[in-house]
Formats: structure tokens, sequence, C-alpha cells
């Protein structure tokens, strides 16, 4: 018997085993943590985080879920696209699915064999067309109806942002820094231009042909898509996460810096700004007169039109989604909330809240 | 307060260095794994003193000596065996204290590696709030994940255009390189009744399964550093004259004489 035989070799073995167990705890690979998409059409709600879920967007009940079991590998963290008919979502391996609006079934899925991507942004529906970026680098143009891959086009590097299109040309934000204009019908490169950042969200695209959208490096950038050049761009203290909100000719978004901006469309001049208490990564929203803000600390606030404060809500939790479900009603939605929607009418009162049966 | 300590220097070191190596994150894996390595040498080198002095210390006369005189009264064989190891000059810890004090940023290299490769925007976020000011994120966004065939951030298949499946090849030699370092870094043992020797064959075999596994689902990436990481540690040990490179070989097998078996009758006891 040894009493003193040697502890080396245990402690090896308990090393090995915990850092073993530490890693796959650690990163199991397949645990996604991301904050929920939110889409929201007709009378409904589509919450994207880990399952699809389609909500009563006048009281909260749940209408389905897709799968109907949570499959952490499959998990959905964009915002699915709505045509009314299908409710269109890609998930992190690889697959964009079809899901019959009316029942939650599935009616069709993609998966490109050669790509090992996820897909980070949502899709965008034109016509019959579903345009969806992926990480593999492709922008992935399917038939809306049948699944079936029209064309693809490869980006230099990772595709983490949506697409814009006016119906012609889709407008593509690149993780590589390039905005690339393509040819809807074809799939063909028209235009591209290095915007000196990493883009990580939709741009926003207005009837003028004016692009709205945000790089990494801390700009807010406006492109002309008809005489493909950049017409202004400012330089923004923080990054924003999400796309900014397009309203009445000012652009209003929030920062990861706790701050509000709201600038001129036209020209990018500031209208005002508001320092916030908590970061803002959440797109802004209408609300009754003014915006809803979700902010990372849990506040949810308005702001007039002007920018002067309206009420304040504070949730346990961080806010990170936010969605207008009509002129008197919005949601957010974030990470580490007691409910998954909590909802709020203009005045400030809190309407119904989302969970799943269940919990 | 481990993010502070740990995780954010590495992350910032490991894409720092992605930077300086023109943006190829292979590489910066490769050297970045060095560099932690290196900077844990002695640590390595005090734990490989610390083990073979306890070796040497149970083929002491005097070990064996106190083992056999008080293997009936545990306490006093603990007090005997400790005042041994005081005269002896042996710190019973001498093993496992530094491998205990690498732990952490063993792990912490592998944590950094991880929050490196973000996978969605909520990782990128925690990601750019975790950058230091020196570091521009122009130049590290968007990370090139790319190196030779594997996108670093996803799990690897060789694919070969006559196959129709694609080779695991960086867990196939996470693997190898996890038994072989497994094997060397064993130290023979005299007693095969040795529960520690039995232990540690088990963990000889579960390991390079384990780790395997973990080469075959997780991120490219992080195989590269288990290769790395223990391609080093096989080079530790040989420089250090401390690998077993006969653990590799297959043992001789103990031959059965049929003759002894035949002639062979028990020579006492009832019939």
């Amino acid at each position: 018997m040894h009493t003193f035989s040697s502890p080396k070799s245990i402690w090896k073995a308990i090393f090995l085993l915990a850092l073993a167990s530490l890693a796959l705890t650690a990163c199991g690979g397949v645990a996604v943590n991301n904050w929920p998409g939110l889409s929201h059409a007709g009378n409904a709600v589509y919450y994207a985080q880990l399952q699809l879920i389609k909500i009563d967007a006048t009281n909260g009940t749940q209408i389905w879920r897709y799968p109907e079991k949570p499959d952490a590998k499959n998990s959905f963290i964009a915002a699915p696209a709505v045509n009314g008919q299908w409710v269109i979502a890609g998930n992190m391996n690889n697959e964009v699915i079809a899901i019959d609006d009316e029942s939650g079934a599935e009616v069709w899925a993609f998966r490109d064999e050669q790509g090992k991507g996820r897909f980070i942004a949502s899709p965008l529906v034109v016509n019959d067309t579903v345009l969806i970026p992926s990480t593999d680098r492709y922008l992935y143009s399917l038939d809306a109806k049948t699944g079936q891959l029209l064309w693809r086009f490869k980006a230099r590097d990772a595709l983490w942002a949506g697409v814009a299109s006016d119906g012609k040309m889709v407008y593509l934000p690149g993780t590589d820094h390039y905005l690339y204009a393509i040819d809807l019908a074809s799939g063909k490169l028209a235009w591209e231009m290095d915007l000196g950042g990493s883009m990580l969200h939709a741009p926003v695209l207005a009837p003028d042909g004016m692009l709205y959208l945000s790089t990494i490096v801390q700009e807010m950038i406006a492109v002309d898509t008809a005489q493909q050049k950049v017409a202004w761009r400012e330089t923004i203290e923080g990054k924003v996460w999400n796309p900014p909100l397009l309203d009445d000719g000012r652009l209003i978004f929030g920062t990861d810096k706790n701050k509000v901006y709201a600038l001129d469309a036209q020209s990018g001049a500031t209208l005002w700004t508001v320092n916030t208490n908590g970061s803002i990564i959440a797109s802004p929203v209408k609300l009754g007169d003014g915006y809803l803000f979700g902010a990372e600390n849990g506040e949810v606030f308005t702001l007039s039109r002007e920018g002067v404060p309206g009420w304040t809500r504070t949730l346990k939790g961080k806010i990170y989604s936010s969605l207008s479900l009509s002129e008197n009603l919005a949601a957010v939605g974030g990470m580490e909330l007691e409910h998954l929607l909590v909802t709020f009418d203009a005045q400030g009162k809190q309407d119904w809240t989302y969970n799943p049966p269940g919990n | 307060m481990w993010d502070t300590i740990i995780i954010t220097p590495f992350t910032n070191v490991l894409l720092f260095i992605y930077t300086l190596m023109g943006q190829n994150f292979g590489i910066a894996i490769i050297l970045f794994t060095l560099l932690v390595r290196l900077v844990t040498h002695p640590l390595m080198v005090s734990q490989i003193k610390g083990g073979q002095a306890m070796q040497e210390l149970q083929n002491h006369p005097r070990y064996k000596e106190i083992q056999e005189k008080y293997k009936n009264d545990r306490e006093k064989l603990a007090q005997e065996q400790a005042a041994l190891l005081k005269e002896l000059g042996i710190n019973p810890f001498g093993s496992c204290l530094p491998l205990l004090i690498q732990f952490p940023i063993i792990i912490g290299l592998y944590q950094s590696l991880y929050k490196a490769m973000p996978h969605t925007p909520y990782d990128m976020l925690v990601l750019t709030r975790h950058l230091y000011p020196f570091l521009d994120i122009s130049r590290i966004l968007p990370i090139n994940n790319q190196f030779l065939w594997m996108d670093l951030s996803q799990p690897e298949r060789l694919i070969l255009p006559f196959l129709p499946f694609g080779i695991p090849v960086m867990a196939i030699i996470v693997m190898a390189t996890t038994y072989i370092q497994s094997k060397l870094l064993t130290p023979p043992s005299t007693n095969p009744k040795d529960q520690t020797a039995m232990m540690s064959n088990m963990m000889n075999l579960y390991m390079p399964f384990l780790m395997g596994y973990m080469g075959l689902t997780l991120a490219s990436g992080l195989s590269l550093y288990f290769i790395v990481s223990n391609l080093f540690s096989i080079g530790q040990y040989a420089l250090l004259g401390k690998a077993n490179w006969k653990n590799l070989l297959p043992k001789p097998k103990a031959a059965v004489e049929p003759e002894v078996k035949k002639t062979g009758k028990p020579v006492r006891g009832k019939k």
C-alpha cells in the first residue's frame, strides 16, 4: 500500500479530466448565445432564439413553434422573413427552412452541401426570391416556393448582415468592408465599394435610393446607390449593432457607447443626441409620437421626435431586440429577461408578455 | 476577474499576433500557443523534477523500509514518510503545484481562442468590448479564419474529390499526438498492481478518444491549438530527457512454457 504513491499521475488524471470537461462545457460547439431576432406580420410576432416561435400579437399566446423541441445544433438567431404564406429563416447549421405560416409545418429546406456556414443574417423575400447571406461567404438566392437555388454570389469574407433590395438590385454589406450591389435577376455583381470597416447589420434603403448603414469603425454612412458613391459619412461614438430607423428624413439609432443619435438623412448633420444609462444594441422603433429604445441595462424608454425624454421602465435583464407591433404597441426582447417578450403601449403601460408554455 | 486577468489579455495578445502575422489566424494560434507554453516552461520543468523526485522516493530503501515497518499503522506511516520527505528535501507538492498554476493559464488560452472566433453578433459584441485600444479593429475584422485547407472556426474535414466523405485529419492528428504524449510522459511502473499506473494507463486510452472527439466536433482552430500544445509537450520532455520512448513500443508478451504446464504439479497442500 502506498500512502504517498506518486501523486503526479493522479493530479495529471484530474487535470486532464477537468480540462476536458471544462473545455466541453465551455464551448460545447453547439451552445449558441445571441439575442432574439424578431419579426412582425399581420397579427403575429415571430421570435427566433433557438427555436422559431409564432406568437399572437394581440395577447401573447403561442401559436406554434419550430422545431417542437429545442435543437441547439440547428438553432435560429435571425429574425425570419414572412411573406404571408410561409415563414422563412436560416439556422446556425447551414440550413434555410420554409415553414407554413398557418400550421408551423416545414415546407422545404435548403442546404448547400458545399457550404459550412451559419445563417446569422435575416433573409429578405423579394417577390418570389429569398435572399439570404451566410457566413460561408455566399449570398444565396432561392426560389421562395421550392427552395431551389437560383444563384449564389461569393463575397470576400463571411456575411453577417442582411441585404436590402429595390426589386432590381440587391445591396449586400460584408464583413470584408465591401458593399456589393448585385443584379437581383442574374446574381452578377454590378458594382462594389470599400467602406473601410466590417458591416454587421442590414442596411436601410430609402425610396430615393439612399442606403444607410454603419461600420464597426464607428461610422454611419449614406450611399447614393444611383450615383454609386458615398453621399456622406459621419463618425459616431460607439458601434451600431442593428439597423437604424429612418423616419421622416431622420436617421435614428443608438450605440453601444450609451448614445442616441438623430441625423439628417440627406446631409448627415446631427439633429440631436441623447446620452443614455445603458448601451443601445436594439434598433429603435416608432411608438406613438416618438421612438422606443431598449437598453442593455434593462431600461425601456421613449424619446420624442425632438429627442426629449418620455417615460422609462426598467426590466430585470438585458434588452437587445425591439419590434413595433402597431402605432401604439411595441415589444422588447433580450437575454436574461424574466419574460422572453414584453410589450408596452405608448403611455408606458406594460401590456402582454410571452414565455413558452410551461415556463 | 477571470476575464480581466486571463482571458482579455490572452485574447488581445492573440489578436495582436494575428495583426502582426499578416492576418493569418492559423499562424497566430501556433505562435500564441508556443509563446504561452514557453512562458510556462519553468513551471513545467519544476513539475517534471518534482514528479521525478517522488518517483525516485518510491525506490528509496528507507521509504520501502518505513512502508514495511508501519504497514498496519497509517498514521505513523504518514508521519515517518513526511519526516523522510523533509530530510531528503522533497516537496510532496513539487509536481502538482506547478501543474495547478498552469491550469488556469491553459484554460485561459483555450477560452481566449474561442473568444477570438465569434460565432454570433453577441459574441462579436463581447469581443469588441474586450479589445484594448491599441488594437485597430478595422485590421482585425473580419478575422481571416482560413488556414491551409481549413476554416478555423468550423470543424475540419479534408474533402478529396475521389471520396464521398471528408476526412477529419485534424481530429486524427489530435488523437495521435495526445496518445503519443500520454505514453511518453507516463513513467514506467515496476509494480503491475500499482493503482496509479493503472489509472495512468486508463487515462492514456481515454484521453486520446476524448480529445479526438473534441477535434471532430469543435472548431478546427482549437484542434490546431491541441496539436501544437501536444507537440510542444513532447518536445519539452524530449529535450529534458524525460520522454519514455520505450512506452511507444509494444511490450513483449510473457511466454507461457508448455513444458512447465505439462509437468508441473502441486508440491504442497491437500490432494
